[in-house]
Order: structure tokens, then sequence, then C-alpha cells
């Protein structure tokens, strides 16, 4: 019965902290948080670093890191997510990978402002080499994924000469050619600001289900203390 | 109206503090190891794949320089290029210094002369890489191509010689130290003196940079 969607919204109106709390306690929510990371991370490599030649800057490397945190977070929380531990795993990781993720997005807007704009002060410049948290060298790692192969503050696809593409490829490739934007025509909402909605989503989300679970287990102690007195 | 005298005292503050004494770690850092170079130097160290070294060449470096060597005449300034940068990095450092090599030699002492193939150079490689997006994907070859034509040379072994010239060595040996100033904050890097590195993020304006550079140079 509780599995009906009909149920759930019944639950969430009629006692949200509770029911969010107990699905905090269920798998779902975790895997759908390490999934739409994934999905996310996946879109950036293989469709837009790949298939469009769209290379990544030092700031988007840096946004990838962010995800992959949060990938590992809810993979973590969702192998028991009634196990304490692996559950504050989860959400360290989460809010650590999200946290992280809102920096390099403001940081990669300003730098996209500053490298399109007529003013270029304001920015730090570009690195001469990424580094990443905790001094890991996921460039040297896993290439691929993590070494900055774009300018800073640009992701226009940057097709190899005298290469013949399918016709989806080059419509992507002339879609795209100013660089990422969610409307390209009119250059609105670029790729730092599409991470930004993101990662705000998520810690709206992941913040609800962790205050819930907070809440909710403080209560129950205090229900348990009444209880014994 | 006190309060817009006050409003008034407080943008006058603002604007001495502004105009006032620049902070180490605020608006410029101390290297822990100095560059080895002569006093009154200014060092800038780029890289032909940055896109903000470009922006600032376009507009940003040859004004204020010239006011400050107008202001100074006993500074000098000196162009870095940043080897380990980009798939053609130490290509585009020899290229450079041979280019620099050349204009020593020719008496073009000012990095900004029109006559100097550093200069041409420089925006020859920034325009291929930001305006045309060129990557040189086809090879080594096909990078040396432009750099070539604009040093009249034909073969590779020519430009493999003249690279190994004593004048082009001690040049590029010189630009070595670009890789640990540029791991601090980033390229473009200016320092100032061999010893104060400028706070690129704190750079508002030329205006700016100018008495930045100058208030270093007295230091």
């Amino acid at each position: 019965m509780n599995c009906k969607i009909t149920d759930f919204w019944r639950d969430l109106k009629t006692s949200p902290i509770n029911t969010i709390a107990r699905w905090q306690d269920a798998r779902f929510l975790w895997i759908v948080m390490a999934a739409a990371a994934m999905m996310l991370l996946l879109t950036a490599h293989n469709l837009f670093q790949h298939y469009v030649y769209m290379a990544p800057c030092e700031q988007c490397v840096y946004i990838r890191f962010a995800f992959f945190c949060m990938v590992f977070g809810g993979i973590i929380a969702a192998i028991k997510p009634s196990q304490i531990v692996l559950k504050i795993v989860g959400y360290i990781l989460g809010f650590w990978g999200i946290i992280q993720g809102i920096i390099y997005s403001i940081k990669l807007n300003t730098i996209h402002h500053a490298a399109h704009g007529d003013d270029p002060f304001g920015v730090q410049g570009c690195s001469a080499e990424p580094s990443f948290p905790l001094g890991l060298p996921l460039d040297s790692w896993f290439p691929d994924w993590f070494l900055p192969t774009g300018a800073c503050g640009f992701d226009n696809p940057i097709p190899p000469e005298g290469v013949e593409f399918s016709a989806l490829q080059q419509w992507l490739i002339d879609f795209y050619s100013e660089g990422w934007y969610l409307i390209p025509s009119m250059h609105l909402v670029n790729m730092a600001q599409a991470c930004l909605f993101a990662f705000i989503v998520c810690f709206i989300l992941l913040g609800a289900m962790c205050i819930s679970w907070i809440i909710r287990d403080l209560f129950r102690k205090d229900n348990n203390q009444t209880l014994a007195e | 109206m006190m309060l817009k005298r006050k409003v008034g005292a407080l943008l006058i503050t603002a604007v001495a503090l502004l105009g006032a004494d620049f902070q180490e770690g605020v608006n410029y850092t101390k290297l822990d190891q100095p560059l080895n170079v002569e006093k009154n130097t200014i060092v800038k160290v780029f890289s032909f794949t940055c896109p903000f070294c470009y922006k600032y060449d376009k507009a940003v470096t040859e004004p204020v320089i010239t006011q400050v060597l107008k202001d100074k005449p006993e500074a000098s300034f000196e162009v870095w290029h940043l080897y380990s940068k980009g798939k053609y990095g130490q290509q585009g450092s020899n290229l450079m210094a041979v280019a620099r090599a050349r204009d020593i030699k020719a008496g073009i002492t000012s990095v900004f002369d029109k006559h100097g193939l550093l200069k041409k150079m420089k925006f020859t490689y920034y325009k291929a890489y930001h305006d045309k997006n060129q990557r040189w994907d086809s090879g080594e070859d096909d990078f040396y191509k432009a750099g070539f034509e604009i040093l009249g040379i034909s073969s590779k072994a020519d430009f493999e010689k003249e690279v190994a010239s004593p004048e082009v060595q001690e040049l590029l040996k010189r630009w070595e130290p670009a890789y640990p100033i540029a791991k601090i904050q980033g390229i473009p890097a200016f320092v100032v003196n061999g010893k104060y590195l400028l706070k690129t993020q704190a750079i508002k304006s030329r205006d700016y940079m100018v008495e930045l550079v100058e208030y270093l140079l007295k230091k």
C-alpha cells in the first residue's frame, strides 16, 4: 500500500517531517541523489566533452569533483541507510560536494563574465595547473575526466580539423558554437549558473532530509526520556 | 544635512583608504623565493593559451606599463613565457625566446615596439588559439608553421640550432621560474622587483595597477 505515489503525497502532507525522515531511512532518495549527479557527469563528459568537443575548464573539473562527492555519498548511504555511520558519511559527502560545487560555480560565473566581457579585472586569472581538495592528483590519475584542457572561462566546442561529423554532431557543435547556454541564441543561463541551480536544488533536498531526520530522532529521544520518567 | 555630511565624510575616508597604502596579502604577495632579477624590474608571466593573458595584453599591459615607465624611467619590463602550460607550451617558449633574442640583437629593447618580433609572435599565437580556435592536432610542425614564417626560418633544424644558441638558452633559463610563479595564483602574473607578486584578483582598473606597481617599485 505504501508504495503508491498518492499515499506518499498524503503522508507528506499530514506529517512531512516523519515522512521525509522515513524516506531517508530507505535507499530510494540516496540512489536518486547518486544517479542524478552521475547523469549530469556523464552528460558533461560523454556528450559535451567527447561528442561535441567542449573541453572542460579548470573550474569545470572541480565541479565534476563536487558531483562525484555526491555520487559516492549517495552510494555509501544507499548500502544501508538505516546504518547510522553510513548515513552520516552520505550526508557529509553530499553536503561537502554541494557546498564545494556552489563555491566553484560562483567562481566560474565570475570568470565567465570577465572572460566574455570588456572588463578583465576582478578575477584571479588562469591557473598553471589544477589543485583539487585534499591535494588529490585527480588530473594525473584520471586525465580524461579531471585534466582541464579548455581555456579558463570558455566552453565553446573546438572540433578537430579535417574530420567528418554526423548531422546531429555538427548541429550540436554549431548550436553551442559560442559556448554552453541553456538558450544559446540569447546567451541565457551559462554552464556556471546551470550548475549553481543544480547544486542549490540538491542543497534544499538534502537539507530537508537531514533536518527531518534530526528533528524526528531528537523527538524520539525526548519521548523515550519522558516515558522513562 | 547631518546625514549628508556624514556620508560625505565616510566617502572621503573610503577614498583615502583605497588610495592609501597597499597591503601585503590584500593587494600583493611577498614571494618566499624572490626572483633573481635586477632592481626596478617588472616581470610578466604569460602563456599564449591563457585567455586572460590575451585580454590583458590587448587592453591593459601596454598602457599600464608605458605609464609606469614614463613615471619611473629607471624601471624595465620583461615578459616571460610559461613553458609548462598547454600541449605546445615548450615549443611556444622556444619561439618566443628566439623572437626576443633577435629583438635584443636588433636593439629593440621595448617589448611593445611595433617592429618587435616577440610582440608579433605573441599576438599571432594568441589570435590563432583564442580567435581562430586552432589547436594544431596534427602535430608540432603544424604548430611551428606560423612562428617560422615570422622568423623567416624554413627548416626545423635551423630553428633548433638557433634555440641552442647561448642567447636563446640564456633567455629560456631566465624564464624558468615562470612556473613556480604561475603556480601561486595563476597567470597573467606580474612581479615587481623580483619580490612582490600583484594580486590579480584585486586589480580593479588600469589606474589602480599603475599605482600599485609604482608603490611596489619604491618599496
